[in-house]
């Protein structure tokens, strides 16, 4: 950075930086900090005392059945994240090269769900996936595969259609990012392949693929993130209310902070759903790590 | 770009199964992309035509079209289902919090970006660190900070926290832009007596129109489409934003038996969404695409 001449810093320096400062610190951190504390009480947000009891609500969360049946509905969440990321990567691969007409209108469509709010969404699917009035089930019975109709948001497809409504709503982001990534890639390249008669999926997997591999390794970062932060989609979509079905692990924190008014408690699922996510990140980081391809 | 080599074989008259691959992979591709744009529009436009039902219609046949449209159902959606109560709150938010956040966003990131001091890495680094921390670590705190504040139930607390909210990215994302303004115009300004806050708000700030635009269009969809904090921080249904309405909207439903309104309500909540978006997608996507392969 150059340095530049400059009269008297300061004074703009602690103008311009404080809103920014204040908001953030009073408004982000403190909170975290905070949040993080509230994990060692036992604290009924009904009253001001609270008592401090250490690691004792780690110990009850670890003993707590629901919390690993939610994880794993985050787990599901996070191979739908994955086929979310499989098929963006897919449509991208397909707009950034081939030959159909109409790429602009294709990746203008394909972003929209992206959005459109999580509430809309959920609404939306859910009167789509309705049993009796729903879209899917009317046209399921006027083809005639009557047998294919079922109770998608009931106890036993709940968990998959969320996914699936995942997959719908998420793909959109995963394509554009990969389109930019795509058109980095030198032409030559391609044409090389080409000349040697390589097919488009053997271009595919052996060219594109490694080559975006670094920008692929980090949305897949980002996939971690989103699985392990699912709370609205299922919130909305089972009308505000438990669905042990479908709950991922922060809906049970919502219910168990302001349903049940568990404070204490509650921070500590987020903090050990915080730290659960630190680690599978630090992990899917290095798992996926390839040698740099260099041309 | 027509291949080298299916160019040769055409004009040497010769077909070969390169040519019938290349013909199937075509043909694969536009029915892919068909499918799948099918599902994207297909609801969107199944919730426009179902919203101008009756309630008997809806409960007929899902797939079929009205008879006469009930526009009558988006009246009642607007003020009986209170859903242009939701749409001002929500309105008023996001224009007020997107104000406030590229005012106090673009001041910091000029500074973080454009001028030497110490420390100046540490801040940065605060300001953007936490980007990766889900929010629901700060919910229980913030709760509490709000209520202590006596800004629980309105949509006033929203405000600074969803600003708060937008720092981390937008800095990041502003100070990139900012590097790359040439430093010889802030000098020559110094130079000729222009003060610091003159050299920011008249020179640099209309040069960042373009990244102002793109991280405020991020932000805008952002605040817009923000259901968690919200459903936390808001408690009577007069205050409600968009996507909060839109939850108990689908709840309520039920209870009003009043179906069109529901779909009705829906479609006003997409309408500014969609209009948004084909209005800046352009922007929006390029932003994306830009941030990507910064990142």
């Amino acid at each position: 950075m150059a340095t530049i001449l400059r009269r008297k810093k300061w004074g703009i320096i602690i103008v311009f930086l404080s809103p920014a400062a204040i908001l953030y610190g009073v408004l982000k951190l403190y909170p975290y900090v905070r949040g993080l504390e509230t994990s060692l009480y036992r604290w009924s947000g009904l009253t001001t005392t609270r008592t401090f009891i250490g690691l004792g609500n780690f110990s009850r969360l670890f003993n707590d059945r629901e919390v690993f049946t939610y994880l794993g509905h985050n787990g599901f969440m996070f191979l739908a994240a994955t086929v979310t990321m499989i098929l963006g990567l897919i449509i991208a691969a397909i707009l950034a090269r081939s030959r159909v007409k109409g790429k602009n209108f294709f990746r203008v469509v394909f972003f929209f769900p992206n959005v459109m709010s999580v509430s809309l969404v959920a609404a939306l699917w859910s009167l789509i996936l309705s049993p009796n009035f729903g879209l899917l089930n009317a046209f399921l019975r006027s083809i005639g595969l009557d047998s294919l109709a079922m109770t998608w948001l009931g106890p036993v497809w709940a968990l998959r259609s969320v996914g699936a409504i995942y997959v719908w709503a998420g793909f959109g982001w995963f394509m554009l990012l990969y389109i930019a990534g795509i058109q980095n890639i030198p032409r030559t390249l391609y044409e090389a392949a080409e000349i040697d008669g390589a097919s488009s999926v053997y271009v595919f997997f052996r060219i594109t693929v490694p080559l975006i591999w670094e920008l692929v390794r980090t949305t897949f970062v980002f996939n971690v993130m989103g699985a392990l932060n699912q709370f609205a989609l299922v919130y909305v979509i089972f009308e505000q209310t438990p669905n042990p079905n479908t709950d991922m692990i922060a809906n049970y924190f919502y219910w168990q902070a302001f349903t049940n008014y568990n404070f204490g408690y509650a921070a500590s699922i987020v903090t050990f759903t915080f730290l659960i996510t630190l680690v599978v990140t630090i992990l899917t980081w290095r798992i996926t790590k390839s040698q740099t391809v260099s041309y | 770009m027509a291949s080298i080599r299916t160019e040769t074989i055409r004009r040497l008259g010769a077909i070969n199964h390169v040519t019938v691959y290349r013909q199937a992979v075509l043909a694969f591709n536009y029915l892919f992309l068909g499918l799948l744009a099918v599902t994207v529009v297909h609801p969107m436009i199944w919730l426009l035509y179902t919203s101008l039902k009756t309630g008997q219609e809806l409960f007929a046949n899902a797939w079929a079209l009205p008879e006469i449209p009930q526009w009558e159902n988006y009246a009642r959606a607007w003020t009986r289902a209170n859903v242009g109560r939701y749409f001002f709150n929500s309105l008023f938010v996001t224009t007020v919090s997107l104000a406030g956040s590229l005012l106090v966003c673009s001041m910091a990131g000029y500074i973080l970006s454009r001028y030497e001091f110490r420390g100046r890495q540490i801040v940065f680094f605060g300001f953007i660190s936490t980007m990766m921390i889900p929010s629901f670590l700060g919910l229980i705190p913030l709760w509490f900070l709000i209520r202590n504040m006596g800004l629980l139930g309105t949509y006033t607390a929203l405000i600074p926290v969803y600003i708060a909210n937008s720092i981390p990215f937008s800095i990041f994302f502003l100070a990139a832009f900012y590097k790359t303004i040439s430093y010889e115009l802030e000098e020559a300004a110094i130079i000729d007596g222009c003060t610091n806050y003159g050299v920011f708000f008249r020179i640099i700030l209309p040069l960042t129109k373009s990244g102002l635009l793109t991280i405020g269009i991020f932000n805008f969809l952002g605040f817009w489409n923000e259901f968690t904090t919200a459903l936390v921080l808001i408690t009577k249904d007069v205050w409600k934003t968009l996507p909060l309405g839109i939850s108990t909207l689908l709840i309520e439903s039920k209870y009003r038996i009043d179906w069109g309104a529901l779909y009705a309500g829906l479609v006003i909540a997409l309408i500014p969404t969609l209009v948004v978006y084909i209005v800046f997608q352009g922007k929006l996507t390029k932003g994306i695409s830009i941030g990507a392969l910064k990142g």
